[in-house]
């Protein structure tokens, strides 16, 4: 089954999309999240490690689908896929166009 | 010849000049975005600067390599990935090196400005830091033509990139948030661009100090 990766600037938004899908959907989905960055006093951000480090938690060979909130979230993301198009991971880029 | 120690102290300059220029640029920020530019950016910066020690006797690629990880896992905002870009395009082109010629560090600043253009998508006057980036690096480019040195070289380029920030100000953004607002952005000097020339400025003065 397809796993979802949920990119926001805001935890609490993430976890609750994450809450609402997994009630909705019978069979059990992979979510992962990447949500806000670490700084206590302005937690509002994402973090392109973060969101490199969810999408290989829950990848398999059915795709990931990467969901964002905002701008920023857009650009961290894309560089995120990017990144594993430049390492020695396990994702082949073509097959990212096909499940992105 | 352009240094590695000229190289660090240009990256631990302009950490600092963020922080002094905190406020400043968040208020840019607020007139049409989302008030966080220098929040964000020093934020990434200072965390720059605490790793910076930890490379202080490697290459020059791999000081520029350190300071895009770091950017892109603590900006937070658009600026990590498109600064995160800017040097990691240009650590490719000082893999390797302990100095670089006046050519390799005009190569460096157009990988770079080229990273942020296919990070962000961004053309000339679309009101973003492309805006100073792009005729900065065309005029250090046209430097090399006249046998400038680095210095007069830089300092073209800097012109350029002051120009090219102020020239944002009448325009109308066509990327990110302050796209939203439409004519409203307009009458406002855009962060990014002001951001862009203030990290030209101290690689201006890091090279100045030392030659």
């Amino acid at each position: 089954m397809v796993s979802l990766v949920l990119v926001s600037h805001s935890l609490p938004l993430a976890a609750s999309i994450a809450n609402l899908i997994q009630h909705i959907v019978k069979e059990d989905v992979n979510i992962a999240i990447a949500a806000r960055v670490d700084d206590p006093e302005h937690p509002w951000g994402t973090d392109v490690i973060k969101i490199q480090q969810a999408i290989k938690s829950v990848y398999s060979d059915d795709g990931v689908v990467v969901l964002m909130d905002l701008g920023s979230a857009v650009l961290s993301a894309e560089m995120a896929i990017a990144r594993f198009s430049e390492s020695e991971d396990i994702i082949n880029p073509l097959q990212w166009q096909q499940s992105g | 010849m352009i240094s590695q120690q000229q190289i660090i102290n240009w990256i631990d300059n302009f950490a600092a000049v963020i922080a002094e220029n905190k406020d400043y640029l968040t208020e840019l920020d607020a007139a049409i975005g989302d008030a966080d530019h220098g929040i964000n950016m020093n934020r990434g910066f200072q965390k720059v600067s605490e790793k910076l020690p930890t490379v202080i006797d490697k290459d020059i690629g791999t000081i520029l390599k350190t300071v895009s990880m770091t950017l892109i896992s603590t900006v937070g905002g658009a600026s990590g990935p498109l600064y995160g870009t800017f040097f990691l395009k240009a650590s490719a082109v000082a893999a390797q090196k302990e100095e670089l010629t006046l050519e390799e560090l005009v190569q460096l600043l157009q990988a770079g400005l080229e990273g942020v253009i296919y990070r962000g998508k961004a053309e000339l006057e679309d009101k973003t830091m492309i805006d100073a980036l792009s005729p900065a690096v065309d005029a250090f480019q046209q430097s090399l033509t006249n046998n400038d040195s680095v210095v007069e070289g830089l300092q073209k380029a800097v012109n350029a990139a002051e120009e090219g920030m102020k020239k944002t100000i009448p325009l109308i953004a066509r990327k990110g948030r302050a796209s939203y607002l439409g004519e409203r952005s307009m009458g406002h000097q855009d962060p990014g661009a002001t951001s862009s020339y203030l990290m030209l400025t101290t690689l201006l003065k890091a090279v100045r100090e030392e030659n």
